[in-house]
């Protein structure tokens, strides 16, 4: 079972520390939350974890080794170019339609469509289940939940907390619907990871009042 | 494959103008010139279209990393499938107009 680490990053801009002591170890089948306030280095983060944001030292690993092309990332922006229709952007990810359909029915619809012409939250949706159902062991999500309605939340954490045969390392303002998804939880301040348990945990590290 | 395709089809309408561009021009200079002047008309626009890209949509490009392209091999990719096409189209039209 792949297990994902990263730990010894340290990132900054000019005299700025952004990210200086994180240590995070995901298996597959776990969701691990990241909060923080803005600004804190949440993005940044999974940026570096991803490979696409050069840090000034970086250790991620797949047991063990260097693995980056099997992690896969959404982006706090647009995933999809406006250019490749959706059901076009499920075959380059080698990603069954049906499997879609069958997991957001209401996604029928959608897959003959432009990215444009989607909705915003609809647009999030897809790209969502579009990492989810890569073919990478581990998924960085960067504030998947944005712009799309509560019970539709609801249904992409259903289908986050059973993709049993990927880790997730999932970040969100949604505290709530992270917390109630994540079997552990970080919170990001000062560069820094603290595991944390419940909202009075929250509280004491200063992300809610 | 497909993935580079799919990432130069983010590029087709800009860099085929330019080609279409080289090919006219051959038409107005001998052939030696005229393929020295479209590859310079070439090197150019494809540094222009790259510095472009690399200030205003670099942060697009998350959709090909997860495929497992890196933003080196998605240039040189690209830069490869168009050089092909400007040849091919380059030399097409030197036949024709000679």
């Amino acid at each position: 079972m792949p297990v994902l680490e990263l730990d010894s990053i340290l990132l900054n801009y000019d005299s700025r520390v952004i990210l200086s002591n994180v240590a995070i170890r995901c298996n597959t089948g776990e969701v691990i939350g990241i909060l923080g306030r803005n600004g804190s280095g949440k993005s940044s983060l999974l940026q570096v974890v991803f490979g696409s944001k050069k840090a000034q030292y970086r250790s991620v690993r797949i047991n063990g080794d260097v693995k980056e092309d099997q992690i896969t990332y959404l982006p706090q922006d647009n995933l999809i170019p406006n250019y490749i229709r959706i059901s076009r952007a499920l075959s380059l990810y080698k990603i069954d339609q049906d499997d879609i359909v069958s997991e957001f029915p209401e996604s029928k619809d959608w897959l003959t469509l432009y990215p444009q012409q989607l909705s915003g939250g609809s647009r999030r949706i897809i790209e969502v289940l579009l990492v989810l159902k890569s073919r990478a062991p581990f998924c960085l999500l960067d504030e998947p939940f944005t712009g799309i309605a509560p019970i539709y939340i609801d249904k992409l954490k259903l289908i986050i907390k059973n993709t049993h045969t990927k880790g997730v390392i999932i970040t969100d303002h949604l505290y709530r619907d992270v917390m109630s998804i994540a079997d552990r939880l970080y919170v990001l301040t000062n560069g820094q990871t603290y595991p944390v348990k419940n909202e009075h945990d929250l509280k004491h590290r200063g992300y809610i009042f | 494959m497909r993935p580079l395709l799919a990432f130069y089809q983010n590029f087709l309408w800009p860099l085929n103008l330019i080609n279409a561009a080289c090919c006219v021009a051959s038409k107005y200079a001998p052939p030696l010139a005229a393929i020295l002047y479209a590859f310079w008309i070439k090197a150019i626009s494809i540094i222009l279209i790259g510095v472009y890209v690399e200030v205003f949509q670099s942060n697009k490009f998350y959709f090909f990393y997860n495929l497992g392209y890196s933003k080196k091999s998605l240039y040189a990719g690209t830069i490869l499938i168009d050089l092909i096409i400007w040849s091919v189209c380059l030399s097409l039209s030197l036949i024709v107009f000679s």
